[in-house]
């Protein structure tokens, strides 16, 4: 019980951060649907930095820095060439995917493995890790803990900064903000990196911190997806989205621990958080439309 | 006025070919700056890859082998982009369609191949559309994200499949997971010693019911408008809930098909890499939008992509350069071909029509924000 | 004093010249008013003037120096402020919020502020004030000082307005004060309003009006763009008339009337819409009963609201827009669901009725939102013809259109009701707006209905076209048809009707007959009952 508590928190880490900095984009209005491929990639970069140099920090420098470029490049393509974003989401998770597979196959290797690297140093409270309970939450990395802090920083950032409200306005009513003389591009820049920069650590914390510094191809399987999904539920507030984030972490965590207690039904296991997500995004669905008298469909 | 119709006719698809060329042209450059990065010369291995696709007649046959499924998944998303309705679950649709004309074609024996044919086409189709309709009617009746649902039921489907050829299904004399072997009055035959079979003329008709319907039907005059404005299309009565499921059901049909054509007619049996990769669904999604969701423009992006895949199989064998290249490239022209290079109609962008939407703002919010200050190059 | 003028100010998009060498002059503490039709390039001058636009040509020159303004923080610099007709707020953010958008006060933290308290400091004021004024900005805004900042304003100026409330929650008048206070918070000396009364009822307009006044007591200059003569007369000190881009006339308003200008404004003397015979006494062909209908924020924006039509009747439904007109129509026409109550057509039900039903109910639509349900902008002339009868056995057999009949029903419908179009197979975003609702009434009125729902049907379209669509309606009067006319413009209203009712707040607080005044009209509605009720 106390390992589908500690998966939880730890798998529930990945998602999180990439919920949390995929909220910007959303209120700023910009479907950012290639936090997936910046989580894959940065996941690449990350295992392959702790397999060379075996530093922690490193990996978490690179894996956000090539985050951050995917991100400028979607902002680039999507807000200042006015490119249709989903498109260009696509087109980054294919180049994710295709690019680190490449590579892999060019090394000659299925799957990168950072035999030689320990996270025990980079772990924290490891001494607890024992007590009952209470162990689930110790033993966690920095980064972990950081993405559970950065429910409430995303919220500040979101409703006490500047940039927070610019945001907001630009997703209602980028008119408002133009009017005032707010640069709305340069504001949804601010979005697309924000999340970039969280997907670069969620890559990390999936790599490295889940996986001990394994990249294996398409490895994030939807979790960006299921991020994007957290987000609409949640519909853009911190906290909310974080709830289903952490929800589909638990999913996750007990279907791991289910396929080793029924090896059969293994693979079906592993399908019922997929399913989970379209069951929750159709009731938060209903729950919204619930009185609406509108009849039709309207463009986003 | 009929020259200058003519002319603006020929304007417009210059233009056209142009923002689908470019996209290409830099992809192709992104390419070969990786190629070289491999330390493996770019043009030689263009020059293999374009050798052995177009200009042999077996590569060329086995060209537009290959591009039959793409036909039909870029059909498939096609019909959905026209609707604004974003159907990522061809790839999924395509897998169930290629399961179940498997395990017909393989559970079936001494049923004559006019009957089994048929019938494992028939079964894929349903199977597609069947499953395209939970996000359909998810959509229609509570306007659940169509986009996040089907990519969610294509991660469900792969491991769902997996777990029946694992399980149920599996060929226990395979040496890895691996549905059993269609019978042969299943299996499509080569037409006249070639590449070819039966599968292409069957894409090539589902393809000419496509043009009639995009081109000459009501449901097609439907489905442009409800992509372009759906309140527009609500309002003039055309019940957009209906016609999505329509159009879901329609994607949902044709993914099926291509994923039968291509059991029946290449694979025979399901593996777990039966759509290699990235996967004929999501090659249909480049195939769409290289053909900028034209019946037509499907047509020759599915060649074209046909052949591109066929020379970079070629010159895996030939060269050190991974099909995984493949994926790059792709990625790179659907990149590219987010924006766009050529404005359709330079003169209208200049006239009166951006004018009216600039100065006065009359029409609203929703649309004014992303018109009113499109660049064009 | 000169507060703003321009010379030769000239804007071209593409071959089309927006404004042609326009001068104007604004004294310093006056109300001026520009006046001239839907197109006539008041908005862009205005937008050139904000910096919202960049002049071909011309210059614009700010208290006698000649400015160039990028952007419309630049003309805020120079003290130029613009409310628009479509108000740019932001409904999810409070008041304060919107006011000091793109120049939040942000919370400071004095580093040296303990030291203050040493007795050695607090002798010495000086070194005490040094110490505490030392401040270094945090990241996160100052919500407390904001708000008490906005409301500060808010009394100076006598504004009325909850700070801390959601912009969302305010009425319409309220919004555009929030949006006259975000001007005067940036204190700006000069103002523009563009058609500021269009959506208010009679009475805000008149408290606007007054309120403006008041700004030009304390120093302010005000430039008002309406195309409401009556305003101009109320409220102005001088007037300029634009028309085809180009200035062709001034006057100080006391030296001029409604009649003159409104001949400078068209060219020539308008026709006033002859109202049709008297009204036929045709029997009921359309009824609503006691019909609710819900908003999606759980409001009731329609309440319980009956009337009948008959056969040769043009009713009228008058109303500030936002009274619950537009869920009306909409409930009417299919596109929204019917909470309550029942509607009948020649006797049947077809209350819920989805918009096919309504048309093969021999109902014909003229919606509000013109490129928002009326056409699509991104089709063409003839796909944009047929919508809504695209099923009919001419246009299209076994699920097949015709092209020639598609093509011939557009022909038909150009030829006949006079719309002007540049290129036939082009798109409909070609077409100015008289024309783009021309085509709209040739496509409702040629289907021969029984009934015409018609919705703002005039809205921002040229004098031309006005007097065109209104004579097409009165001809389906005179036809024996019944007519729902929901207008905002009471004129309109009041000239083709034979009936008014008006909504406010979503019933209908009233009934007059034929040729009642507009005071009365315009007290009920702002929800005064005649009869002090």
């Amino acid at each position: 019980m106390n390992n589908i508590l500690y998966n939880t928190v730890l798998f529930s880490s990945p998602i999180l951060l990439c919920t949390l900095g995929g909220i910007f984009a959303y209120k700023a209005n910009v479907l950012n649907i290639a936090l997936e491929g910046m989580m894959l990639t940065a996941a690449f970069v990350a295992a392959l930095t702790v397999y060379l140099t075996g530093s922690y920090l490193a990996a978490v420098a690179l894996a956000v820095g090539v985050s951050l470029f995917l991100g400028v490049v979607f902002s680039v393509f999507g807000v200042s060439r006015k490119g249709n974003v989903i498109i260009i989401g696509l087109a980054l998770n294919l180049f994710a995917s295709g690019f680190t597979a490449l590579i892999l196959r060019r090394m000659g290797i299925a799957k990168l493995v950072a035999a030689d690297f320990s996270l025990t140093s980079v772990r924290l409270f490891s001494g607890a890790a024992s007590v009952p309970f209470l162990g689930a939450f110790a033993n966690h990395t920095l980064l972990t803990y950081l993405s559970y802090a950065l429910i409430f920083a995303a919220g500040v950032l979101m409703f006490k900064t500047k940039t927070g409200v610019y945001i907001r306005v630009a997703g209602e009513n980028p008119e408002a903000a133009r009017a005032v003389g707010i640069n709305i591009n340069r504001v949804r820049y601010a979005a697309v990196l924000i999340g970039a920069a969280a997907c670069g650590l969620a890559g990390v914390s999936l790599a490295v911190d889940c996986f001990g510094g394994v990249y294996a191809v398409n490895m994030t399987f939807g979790r960006g997806f299921i991020a994007i999904a957290a987000i609409y539920c949640g519909r853009g507030y911190p906290l909310k989205a974080a709830l289903y984030a952490v929800l589909f972490g638990f999913s996750n965590a007990a279907a791991m621990y289910l396929q080793l207690t029924s090896a059969a039904a293994a693979r079906l296991l592993t399908a019922v958080p997929y399913v989970m997500i379209v069951v929750l995004l159709t009731v938060a669905s209903v729950l919204k439309n619930k009185g609406n008298s509108l009849r039709g469909f309207y463009n986003e | 006025m009929l020259k200058e119709k003519t002319v603006k006719n020929i304007k417009s698809g210059v233009a056209a070919f142009c923002n689908a060329l470019i996209p290409v042209l830099l992809a192709f450059v992104g390419g070969a700056l990786i190629i070289a990065a491999a330390r493996e010369n770019p043009f030689s291995v263009y020059a293999t890859m374009l050798g052995r696709a177009l200009f042999t007649p077996d590569g060329f046959m086995r060209v537009l082998h290959v591009a039959a499924p793409l036909i039909l998944t870029g059909l498939a998303i096609g019909v959905t982009f026209k609707a604004n309705v974003f159907n990522m679950g061809v790839e999924g649709q395509m897998l169930l369609g290629g399961f179940v004309a498997g395990i017909i074609g393989a559970s079936m024996r001494g049923v004559p191949a006019a009957v089994h044919i048929p019938l494992c086409l028939t079964a894929a189709v349903f199977s597609g559309a069947l499953f395209a309709l939970v996000p359909a009617l998810l959509k229609a009746y509570f306007k659940v994200n169509e986009m996040v649902v089907t990519l969610m039921l294509n991660y469900a489907a792969v491991e769902i499949l997996a777990f029946l050829a694992e399980g149920v299904f599996r060929d226990p004399s395979a040496g890895y997971v691996s549905t059993d072997m269609i019978a042969g009055s299943a299996a499509f035959g080569r037409l006249f010693g070639t590449n070819l079979t039966a599968f292409f003329l069957i894409a090539l008709a589902a393809f000419a019911v496509m043009a009639v319907v995009f081109k000459k039907s009501r449901l097609g005059y439907e489905i442009t408008a409800i992509g372009k404005n759906p309140e527009f299309a609500e309002a003039a009565g055309m019940n957009v809930r209906k016609k999505i499921i329509a159009v879901m059901l329609l994607s949902g049909a044709l993914a099926g098909l291509a994923g039968a054509g291509w059991m029946l007619g290449e694979k025979y049996r399901y593996t777990l890499d039966f759509s290699g990769s990235p996967g004929l669904g999501w090659d249909g999604m480049l195939v769409s939008l290289l053909g900028s969701h034209s019946v037509f423009g499907i047509l020759i992006a599915a060649v074209f992509y046909g052949a591109l895949k066929v020379g970079v199989s070629q010159a895996a064998l030939f060269t050190k350069i991974p099909n995984e290249i493949i994926f790059v490239i792709q990625a790179l022209i659907i990149l590219f071909l987010s924006v766009s290079y050529l404005s359709k109609n330079v003169k209208f962008r200049e006239g009166a029509g951006r004018i009216f939407g600039k100065i006065k703002g009359i029409f609203k919010r929703k649309k004014g924000e992303r018109t009113d200050e499109q660049h064009t190059l | 004093m000169t507060a703003i003028e321009t010379r030769k100010l000239t804007k071209k998009f593409g071959d089309f010249t927006a404004n042609n060498e326009i001068d104007i002059r604004v004294e310093r503490g006056e109300i001026k008013a520009v006046v001239g039709e839907n197109g006539a390039g008041k908005s862009t001058l205005m937008n050139m003037l904000y910096g919202l636009l960049q002049p071909s040509s011309g210059e614009i020159l700010v208290d006698g120096e000649p400015v160039r303004f990028a952007s419309p923080s630049d003309a805020i610099k120079r003290g130029i402020g613009m409310v628009h007709q479509h108000f740019k707020l932001s409904p999810n953010l409070t008041v304060f919020e919107n006011v000091v958008l793109g120049s939040e006060i942000r919370r400071a933290f004095a580093p040296l502020k303990p030291l203050c308290l040493l007795p050695f400091v607090r002798k010495r004021p000086a070194l005490n004030d040094k110490f505490a004024a030392r401040r270094l900005p945090l990241p996160l805004i100052d919500a407390a000082a904001q708000k008490a900042a906005v409301e500060r304003t808010i009394q100076k100026y006598n504004l009325g307005l909850d700070a801390a409330a959601l912009v969302k929650n305010l009425s319409i008048g309220e919004k555009q004060r929030v949006e006259i206070l975000k001007m005067l918070y940036r204190d700006v000396q000069i103002l523009i309003l563009d058609e500021p009364t269009g959506v208010l009822t009679p009475r805000e307009a008149d408290e606007l009006i007054s309120s403006l006044k008041e700004l030009r007591r304390g120093g302010k200059t005000v430039i008002v763009i309406t195309h409401k003569l009556r305003e101009v007369m109320d409220a102005s000190d001088s007037v300029t008339v634009i028309r085809g881009g180009a200035v062709v006339g001034e006057a100080k308003t006391f030296d001029t009337d409604e009649k003159k200008l409104a001949r400078m404004m068209v060219g020539r003397d308008i026709e006033r819409p002859k109202t049709g015979g008297a009204p036929v006494a045709g029997g009921v062909v359309y009824e609503v009963k006691n019909l609710s209908v819900v908003a999606p924020d759980g409001r009731k924006a329609v309440d319980g609201v009956s009337f009948n039509i008959r056969a040769g009747e043009i009713l009228g439904v008058a109303g500030v827009e936002g009274n619950g007109q537009s869920e009306l129509v909409k409930a009417l026409t299919g596109l929204m669901t019917v909470a309550g109550g029942t509607v009948l057509k020649g006797g049947a039900d077809i209350t819920d009725a989805w918009p096919k039903a309504v048309r093969e109910n021999k109902i014909a639509v003229i919606p509000e939102d013109r490129y928002g349900q009326g056409l699509c902008r991104d089709m063409t002339v003839a796909q944009n013809a047929i919508a809504g009868y695209h099923r009919d056995r001419q246009i299209s057999r076994f699920g097949l259109l015709s092209k020639k009949a598609v093509i011939r029903r557009r022909d038909g419908l150009v030829k006949n009701f006079d719309v002007r179009l540049c290129d036939p197979d082009g798109d409909v975003s070609q077409l100015s707006g008289g024309n783009a609702q021309k085509l709209i009434v040739a496509r409702e009125l040629s289907s021969n209905p029984d009934v015409l729902i018609a919705s703002q049907p005039t809205r921002g379209v040229d004098v031309g076209s006005i007097e065109f669509i209104h004579k097409k309606l009165l001809e389906l009067k005179d036809a024996g048809k019944a007519v729902l006319l929901v207008s905002s413009e009471l004129s309109e209203i009041m000239n083709l009707s034979d009936r008014v009712i008006v909504m406010y707040k979503g019933a209908v607080v009233g009934e007059a007959p034929r040729g009642a005044d507009g005071e009365t009209l315009g007290l009920m509605m702002a929800g005064v009952m005649p009869g002090g009720g």
